[in-house]
């Protein structure tokens, strides 16, 4: 019981690892989809089930700082309704649909080199 | 959905403690706080309408703003280049007291000889009430901003008047800042700082530079 414990926390940390590195790509492919906020991204994300994706703001909201900085991502202030602030939309440049049309190639080359790994 | 004064009040008081905290020029720190505000107005009334009600309560905002973090992690969160801060050692603290005694002194000084020396014991006085006033206004005075430093609290919380004379009151007499400062330094949780930052709930620490990488943490040390 406590060796099937100690794989499972193991697992679960290199899941999370993992899993740092494709929020990246989740967050960019959400976007590519329609403009949207921080808030909306997180849920939206949470409603597709995503598990081993980091759905935090904690993991969020520095992703689409870092891509902005990088010129991947562009934002702009939208007023809301009377009494609900004003939020940052987030979209995809031009430059940011080919850094995403490449992470999704780089992920199914992934996908497929430890498929091929695993089952030979 | 309707929302209390107090909720309101809330949202405002601590997105700007979280501004503060974060030690980024002025407009930068504004984008960050109107996100987070945004951020956490959407998640409160969230939690309010799972729980059935028909308007945001106080804690309806606390509980939005417990489930980012501490206070820290919600300025690493919401504000780019913020990183991580250290606290300020004690030279660089002395030499920004001795900079700000200078700037609050000369004045003083030029008024007192002005006045036949009417005003000649307020320098300390001076001091302490201008330290107060610019820490509150700005996180920091002309001798913190000279070498980087920069006054936050500990629970992220407003730095209010009362805090920020708590932790400047010694200043009346230097003797009392150096003792202040021995009393406290030694403490593990609090390094660095002044019995009376202890009691004001405040300390003094490094601003980051803006890295234009992912903020990543807390306050270290």
């Amino acid at each position: 019981m406590q060796r099937t414990q100690v794989v499972t926390e193991e697992v679960a940390r290199w899941a999370k690892e993992l899993g740092k590195g494709a929020t990246r790509l989740a967050v960019l492919s959400v976007l590519a989809e329609k403009e949207s906020y921080g808030y909306q991204i997180l849920a939206t994300l949470k409603e597709r089930g995503a598990n081993s994706v980091g759905t935090t703001e904690a993991a969020i909201y520095p992703i689409l700082k870092d891509l902005e900085a990088r010129g991947h991502l562009t934002s702009r202030w939208k007023d809301s309704a009377e009494g609900v602030p004003a939020r940052k939309y987030y979209r995809v440049t031009p430059a940011g649909t080919q850094l995403l049309a490449a992470m999704r190639q780089a992920w199914r080359d992934y996908v497929s080199e430890m498929g091929a790994m695993m089952e030979p | 959905m309707d929302w209390t004064d107090d909720a309101r009040r809330l949202l405002d008081d601590r997105t700007r403690a979280a501004a503060q905290r974060s030690g980024l020029p002025p407009t930068q720190a504004e984008d960050g706080r109107l996100e987070l505000l945004s951020h956490v107005h959407d998640a409160a009334e969230s939690l309010a309408a799972k729980e059935g009600a028909h308007q945001v309560r106080r804690a309806d905002v606390e509980a939005a703003f417990t489930r980012l973090g501490a206070p820290a992690a919600v300025t690493a969160t919401f504000f780019q280049g913020s990183g991580p801060m250290t606290p300020a050692g004690f030279w660089r603290r002395a030499f920004a007291y001795g900079v700000d005694s200078v700037v609050v002194g000369l004045p003083v000084a030029m008024l007192s000889f002005a006045t036949f020396f009417v005003f000649a014991g307020v320098a300390p006085l001076a001091l302490t009430f201008f330290s107060a006033w610019a820490e509150r206004k700005w996180g920091r005075t002309p001798g913190k901003a000279l070498f980087g430093l920069q006054v936050v609290t500990r629970d992220g919380s407003e730095l209010t008047w009362s805090k920020a004379i708590n932790r400047n009151w010694t200043k009346v007499v230097w003797v009392a800042v150096l003792v202040d400062y021995l009393i406290g330094h030694k403490d593990a949780e609090w390094p660095g700082a002044k019995a009376s930052d202890k009691v004001a709930g405040t300390m003094v620490v490094r601003r980051p530079k803006a890295t234009g990488q992912p903020a990543h943490q807390a306050v270290t040390g």
